[in-house]
């Protein structure tokens, strides 16, 4: 080192001092800016929702090659278009969607896109119409045999149906030529050697994936060949598509249902450059033709007398996920409505039956709905007096698909031969009773237990249900497939009342939160007697009816939690005031002034502590919800509740916790009640004296 | 990078506000543990504590703090960056050029190209054109090459500006990789 560089070092190394000692105060201002981005950066990973492995998701079946787990409530990672995961949850069957299979108007059966993949629940378009209940069945990967054997699995609920058929021109049509995704194993179609029938092969299936993996290059060219090109690969592809159609078309004759063929778009035909993309590299006598899917499937369907739907009529690419391909919510809405629109010409038979009997049947049934069970559980003890004319009032019901199950609390009276002679008379009559009393409440919930239907509702003894409640209900039940519990205006009676008091306690719950919809509740239940309305067997059996003042409330505060309420215009009940007086709100009838505070029972004294307290209970272990929206809906519930009864809650705090001064002023309350009697008593004395 | 993760998930916006209540909760303690007693420290430790858990159930209670914290940071980083470039070049590089130094290349001699032929590189060697960055240009490769370029060319002065560099790659903006400080970036 000569003597300049050593100079211009030490200088350097200086001067660098003193530029460190200058951005000295930068580094202790930047301190805390570091430190916070850091520590954040470390921390974030242990609270963001970790994506679920597809393979964690699925379970191999010995039929259809693998399935979706039951009751997933998991966070799935798209492939690629999206920087997001998306929340999904399955029901018993593996399927997405809150419908049930047998509830709904319209089953959908397809692969990913019927499967919702890439967008949360809550924007899943089987979830998303209010009119028309929707069920899909679909899981992503699935090929037109995997479809078709669902569609035989689920045939019996069939009927009436509107069967939608999605038919994705990516994986649909050429896995009918090379049925390997992904290296599952997957049933495919093949012609018998001997017969040159077409037959379905499922014994491949294993857990284990194929020998080769024919992803990528190879078939990326090949699939695009099956699907839009005019070859061998093409009618091969495109003859088994027909005869799958077919067998899908004579399964729903012979089921009732009817089939609808939607043909699905890949995003790839909808963009001219991407297309143009695709095309690029192919030998010229391998024309691509981006309308073949839709041409080829719809001829196939006139061919079979089955209504085809090209769903690139009206979808875009804004429709989709960018680079990823699947439908958005936007495109979700859009497929919602258009299964909207198939199943109104439907009903208005603008889409031709395929069978006499559904024709018929469509006619029969208003509306063109199927009739579910509906279950009404009757507790009754000692009930002679009233229970015939109750009884009259469910078995009059328009609705007449009925389960009517009486459960007799070891009365006393007459009301064994009376449920006797009802059971003999009509079989939809059941009577139970209990060799012991078991209680009000118990006997009110072995009415459920004993009950099979898919809709419930309790009918007390001695009150009366309009004709067309039942009806109703279901009705509006139908048309909000995520509904848990459907009910209408209630008229109150008593005996000595001048007039009949209806009460109407609308709340619109459409659309909203588990934690809005309690609180909706909260502030405006006007009256608990909306338990009576028409339940969905699924929610009902995963709530707790207490046994304990305000049991009633905190029902219908759990199933809020579990899904909206829907409210009808019809009158649901003509109920049975025992009081002499109109009192038709909930809470007035123990009005909890000073008065009742020291006199009335303890249980009655703490009354809105223990509705807070159990409502919490409730809340936090019911089954269903995810912890998220328990969590929500108990801190909304804990805040509108304590804002609407602070004044009681404060009374019942004074008197609960100072018990002993509460029994002090109690008894000088009694006291109190004396004096008055004891100066009539000296009055009357007095003026006995003087008449004297 | 003294900002905050962006875009923002739900793990960073609990991340950081259990961060900035567990810190300010136990600045706050220290103080009030001092002089007004440790009970009191406790106490208020607790509190920030009781603060910050419901982030856990109600991550959004933390967004708009974090926008403005990273608000903060990014316009802190641009200051920061400004004043560190001005302190290196004014108090750094211009007292070694007085003396006779100057960032020049060697010059070559007649007929000499500077020229170096460079073989194929491998597939992968620039995954993007710009974006995601490949290995050997992040801080401290670059940091090391500079080092091996001032050991090489015995520019010893240049040692004054390594932590000028680093503390420059430290107020990094974007979010998204890209290429950081280095001897290049500073003249």
């Amino acid at each position: 080192m000569n003597h300049l560089a050593s100079v211009r070092f030490i200088i350097g190394i200086l001067s660098g001092c003193v530029g460190l000692l200058l951005a000295l105060p930068l580094c202790i201002a930047g301190l805390p800016f570091w430190l916070v981005g850091v520590l954040t950066r470390r921390l974030s990973p242990v609270f963001d929702h970790r994506p679920t492995p597809w393979g964690e998701a699925i379970q191999f079946h010995p039929v259809y090659g693998w399935t979706a787990k039951p009751h997933l409530d998991i966070r799935c990672q798209a492939v690629r278009g999206l920087d997001h995961l998306f929340h999904v949850t399955t029901d018993a069957n593996g399927w997405r969607g809150k419908g049930s299979i047998s509830m709904s108007d319209v089953l959908v059966f397809g692969d990913s896109f019927a499967w919702g993949y890439g967008i949360d629940d809550e924007e899943f378009f089987a979830d998303l119409s209010p009119r028309v209940a929707i069920k899909s069945i679909g899981v992503p990967g699935y090929n037109m045999v995997q479809e078709l054997l669902w569609m035989r699995e689920y045939s019996k609920h069939f009927q009436n149906k509107l069967i939608v058929w999605f038919v994705f021109d990516g994986n649909d049509l050429y896995d009918n030529v090379i049925p390997n995704l992904y290296h599952y194993r997957m049933p495919f179609v093949r012609k018998n050697a001997g017969s040159s029938e077409w037959e379905i092969v499922t014994s491949h299936l294993t857990k284990s994936d194929w020998p080769w993996n024919y992803e990528r290059n190879a078939r990326e060219r090949e699939k695009y060949l099956a699907t839009y090109g005019r070859n061998v690969m093409a009618d091969r592809a495109y003859a088994a598509c027909e005869y799958l159609i077919k067998e899908g078309t004579e399964l729903c004759k012979r089921s009732g249902g009817q089939l609808v063929v939607v043909g699905v778009p890949a995003i790839s035909r909808l963009t001219s450059q991407t297309w143009e993309k695709k095309s690029r590299g192919l030998a010229p006598n391998e024309r691509l033709d981006p309308q073949t899917p839709d041409d080829g499937v719809k001829a196939i369907c006139e061919k079979l007398g089955v209504p085809f739907v090209a769903a690139a009529a009206f979808l875009t690419p804004a429709d989709h996920i960018p680079l990823e391909g699947h439908w958005n919510g936007q495109g979700h809405r859009r497929i919602a409505e258009m299964i909207e629109r198939l199943h109104a010409e439907y009903l208005q038979g603008n889409i031709p039956c395929q069978t006499e009997k559904a024709t018929r049947e469509i006619g029969r049934m208003k509306g063109g709905h199927h009739a579910p069970l509906v279950s009404i559980g009757v507790p009754v003890y000692n009930g002679e007096k009233v229970l015939k004319q109750a009884l009259d009032s469910i078995l009059g019901q328009t609705y007449q698909n009925l389960e009517v199950v009486i459960c007799d609390n070891a009365s006393t009276d007459g009301t064994e031969a009376i449920c006797r002679e009802y059971a003999s008379r009509d079989t939809r009559v059941r009577y139970v009773r209990n060799p012991t009393n078991i209680g009000c409440n118990p006997n009110f919930w072995r009415t459920f237990e004993m009950s099979s239907g898919e809709l419930f509702m309790w009918g007390a003894a001695d009150d009366v249900k309009p004709s067309t409640a039942v009806a109703s209900c279901v009705d509006a039940l139908r048309k909000n497939p995520k509904a848990v519990l459907a009910y209408g205006p209630v008229f109150l009676q008593g005996p000595g009342w001048k007039e009949i008091v209806r009460v109407d306690n609308p709340m619109c719950m459409d659309g909203l939160s588990p934690a809005q919809r309690v609180r909706l509740l909260v502030r405006e239940l006007k009256t608990n007697v909306l338990e009576y309305g028409l339940y969905r067997r699924e929610a009902l059996s995963k709530g707790v009816y207490g046994d304990h003042s305000g049991c009633d409330t905190l029902f219908l505060l759990q199933m809020c939690l579990l899904g909206p309420f829907v409210y009808t215009s019809d009158p649901m009940l003509i109920y049975q005031e025992r009081g002499s007086e109109p009192k038709d709100l909930m809470y007035h009838e123990v009005p909890l002034s000073m008065r009742h505070l020291l006199t009335a029972p303890p249980h009655i004294r703490r009354k809105c502590w223990n509705v807070l307290l159990r409502g919490v209970w409730y809340l936090g272990r019911i089954q269903g919800p995810s912890m998220r929206d328990k969590t929500s809906a108990i801190a909304v519930y804990v805040k509108t509740y304590i804002g609407k009864y602070r004044s009681r809650l404060a009374k019942e705090i004074v008197f609960q916790s100072v018990d002993p001064l509460a029994k002090a002023l109690s008894f000088l309350w009694d006291i109190s009640k004396r004096i008055p009697m004891t100066a009539r008593i000296g009055k009357h004395v007095h003026r006995t004296v003087m008449k004297a | 990078m003294l900002t905050l993760p962006f875009p923002r998930t739900r793990g960073a916006l609990i991340g950081f506000w259990l961060v900035i209540c567990g810190s300010a909760g136990a600045c706050l303690s220290l103080v009030l543990g001092r002089f007004m007693g440790w009970p009191y420290g406790v106490g208020t430790f607790g509190l920030f504590i009781g603060v910050s858990l419901p982030v856990l159930v109600f991550p959004r209670m933390a967004a708009f703090p974090y926008r403005v914290w990273h608000f903060a940071a990014r316009r802190f980083s641009q200051l920061a960056e400004r004043m560190l470039l001005w302190i290196s070049f004014y108090v750094v590089a211009m007292p070694v050029g007085w003396i006779g130094g100057r960032l020049v290349l060697d010059r070559p001699a007649p007929g000499e190209s500077l020229w170096a032929p460079r073989s194929t590189q491998k597939a992968g060697t620039y995954p993007l054109q710009d974006g995601v960055m490949p290995e050997r240009f992040t801080s401290q490769a670059r940091s090391l090459e500079l080092l091996v370029w001032m050991v090489r060319s015995r520019h010893y002065w240049a040692a004054g500006l390594l932590p000028f560099i680093y503390l420059i790659s430290v107020l990094q903006v974007e979010d998204r990789p890209a290429p950081t400080a280095n001897i290049y970036t500073l003249f």
